[in-house]
């Protein structure tokens, strides 16, 4: 990287009212066309990063959506994006004209996380994590553009894009009990593979079961610290387990669902006399004809994305089974939960004590429903949903369960991770000299990538402290945490 | 002085800016600022030659779809422009003739899969009569 673009005049420098320990507001009068406030969830360190970029004019932009209601949100991991900010969150009222946006969602759609326990303790396997990591690296594709030996024909795509992780388990990639530990059993209704074009299907034939790269990656990891021994119980997480994180998304069968979209509507704007701050949150009224084509295909991702997760699990279990000499079954690799992070869902919310049926578009957000919640599996409806937020490489990440007042104040919604902190070029700049992959080796942490660069770039410090993070939410009683888990092993695509 | 481009931070994503005396001389340009981003990319055999067209009233929206155009050429196919011929690149239109080659995979470094060329901070601007461009790409 030649040139550093979050100097000075990169920086936030609008109006940021601090309303408490947790909540930052960016108040209507600040940008012309808002319709609503923002409210950005930060601790006093962690607002100090957040205002320099311009992430914070983002949810001033968001704001400015037609048919948005209640206010634009931004969780503590926000970071600046392209349209929405990462961490973003925005519901809209599709009744009252509001709008779907494929800048709300992403490229990545249904990029998400999903957390696979097992019975097999830590002590007991030590030594042969690195062989666990090494099999796990040939075993999973990873890396740029990389294609797996999981092929489906495009008869196949359509029953999986149209029924989700269902389909693949019922080939047998999975167990009956993943579909039920997936958010929305692994099926966004509403999927319309017609609306997805011939690009994005041959683009997504080679790639369902694949890690890809960037910030994409597979987790040894160990559980550090219980916070809430009842609700970890019920997860069947315990102090010293292993367990495996899983983050990826839609792969190129996404990206070119949203630049498809994003061409589809780029008329949209003047259509329907809409005015937008930034060509990126390009959006049409969600019940029109364009609105309905992206969230059927987006849905269609969202679906592939699940199928995506739900097949390295099926990878991720033949391995541990392979090197451990026992059965998935007898290891317990059990699914937690499995989350989308980049979505835009149809939900029923109260406004105004009204249960209203909206668009919630959660962009690098979780959903964190509460305990009682009737989308909630049955086995968490007592304790909330589970909410997976992966730290950085080095440090830790956390399961959260969701709390009423996600319900009240976020869409119950909650942060997706922990957010960067240095752009790509300043990593990279901040490694010269260093070999990332030592430096982990010398904490217990031993990791395969397929680029140095990208672990450069990917390393620890470029990220904020999930830990922080984290924090903030529990503080505004949004979650609550439940279990903290360190990385022993690493796969980066 | 020749076309030129740079990168620059943008938090999770990458920036390119590109410099050219001329508007014929962006395309090429930010074709190599595309690739650049990828990685360290080296064309082997001989591709096809490939001519493109794009209609609309804002020529950096059909410099950001020539760039997603080679995008998908290069997850595609494997294939990366050697050569940019613009026959037109006006406020209407946007045709190039392409020279695809190849790209081999033993002497190149791939460094970051690119999800998409965004319309964020998208611009082209004519500075004392050169041209400055700017698009962000997602990874």
């Amino acid at each position: 990287m030649s040139k550093n673009n979050t100097a000075a005049d990169q920086h936030y420098t609008g109006p940021l009212e601090r309303l408490d320990d947790c909540r930052w507001l960016v108040p209507k009068s600040s940008k012309p066309g808002m319709s609503v406030d923002g409210i950005v969830y930060a601790s006093d360190a962690l607002i100090e990063h957040i205002r320099r970029d311009k992430a914070p004019e983002q949810v001033a932009n968001v704001a400015c959506l037609p048919g948005i209601v209640g206010r634009s949100l931004a969780m503590p991991d926000i970071h600046w994006g392209y349209g929405f900010p990462i961490g973003g969150v925005a519901a809209t009222d599709p009744a009252q004209g509001g709008v779907i946006s494929p800048g709300g969602v992403g490229y990545d759609i249904n990029c998400g996380v999903r957390l696979i326990r097992s019975d097999v303790m830590f002590e007991d396997i030590q030594s042969q994590v690195s062989h666990l990591v090494d099999e796990l690296f040939k075993t999973v594709p990873c890396g740029v553009g990389k294609g797996g030996r999981i092929k489906f024909k495009r008869q196949e795509l359509n029953k999986l894009m149209a029924d989700g992780v269902g389909y693949v388990v019922g080939k047998g990639y999975g167990w009956t009990s993943d579909v039920e530990m997936t958010e929305g059993n692994g099926c966004l209704s509403g999927a319309r593979s017609d609306y997805v074009s011939d690009r994005a299907y041959s683009r997504g034939e080679p790639q369902c079961g694949t890690l890809g790269s960037g910030n994409h990656f597979l987790e040894v990891q160990v559980v550090d610290e219980v916070f809430d021994e009842r609700a970890a119980s019920v997860m069947g997480l315990a102090l010293g387990q292993v367990a495996v994180m899983i983050h990826s998304g839609s792969r190129g069968l996404g990206y070119q669902v949203c630049e498809d979209a994003i061409r589809d509507l780029r008329s949209a704007p003047k259509k329907y006399g809409i005015d937008l701050p930034d060509r990126q949150l390009v959006c049409a009224p969600l019940h029109s004809p364009e609105g309905s084509r992206y969230y059927g295909a987006m849905a269609a991702a969202a679906n592939y994305a699940w199928c995506n997760r739900q097949i390295m699990t099926h990878l991720t279990r033949e391995v541990f089974s392979s090197v451990l000499g026992r059965s998935a079954e007898r290891l317990g690799l059990h699914l937690v939960y499995d989350v989308a992070h980049n979505i835009a869902k149809l939900e029923t919310h109260d406004i105004a004590g009204v249960p209203t049926k909206l668009c919630v578009h959660r962009k690098g957000a979780t959903r964190a429903f509460p305990p009682g919640h009737a989308e909630v599996p049955a086995r968490y409806r007592g304790i909330g949903q589970p909410v997976l937020v992966p730290g950085d490489m080095g440090r830790c990440s956390y399961v959260l369960t969701g709390e009423p007042a996600a319900m009240a104040e976020t869409f119950g919604s909650s942060c997706h991770g922990a957010g960067r902190l240095m752009s790509r070029g300043a990593a990279i700049r901040a490694a010269k000299g260093r070999s990332i992959a030592k430096e982990l080796a010398a904490r217990g942490i031993y990791v395969r990538a397929t680029s140095r660069k990208g672990l450069d770039e990917e390393q620890p410090e470029a990220y904020k402290d999930v830990s922080e993070v984290v924090e903030v939410l529990d503080g505004a009683r949004i979650t609550k945490k439940v279990a903290k888990l360190r990385p022993v092993g690493v796969i980066k695509g | 002085m020749g076309a030129s481009f740079e990168l620059f931070d943008h938090t999770a994503d990458v920036g390119v800016r590109l410099y050219a005396d001329s508007l014929e001389e962006l395309p090429f340009v930010a074709a190599k600022g595309l690739y650049s981003v990828i990685g360290q990319l080296r064309g082997g055999g001989l591709g096809r030659q490939q001519s493109f067209e794009f209609r609309d009233d804002d020529p950096e929206i059909m410099l950001r779809d020539f760039l997603a155009e080679l995008l998908y050429l290069f997850v595609q196919e494997g294939l990366i422009a050697d050569a940019v011929e613009v026959d037109e690149y006006s406020d209407r239109a946007l045709r190039v003739n392409v020279t695809l080659a190849l790209v081999d995979d033993g002497a190149s470094e791939f460094e970051r899969e690119v999800k998409a060329v965004t319309y964020h901070d998208l611009t082209l601007q004519e500075v004392d009569g050169a041209y400055v461009a700017v698009f962000i790409v997602d990874i």
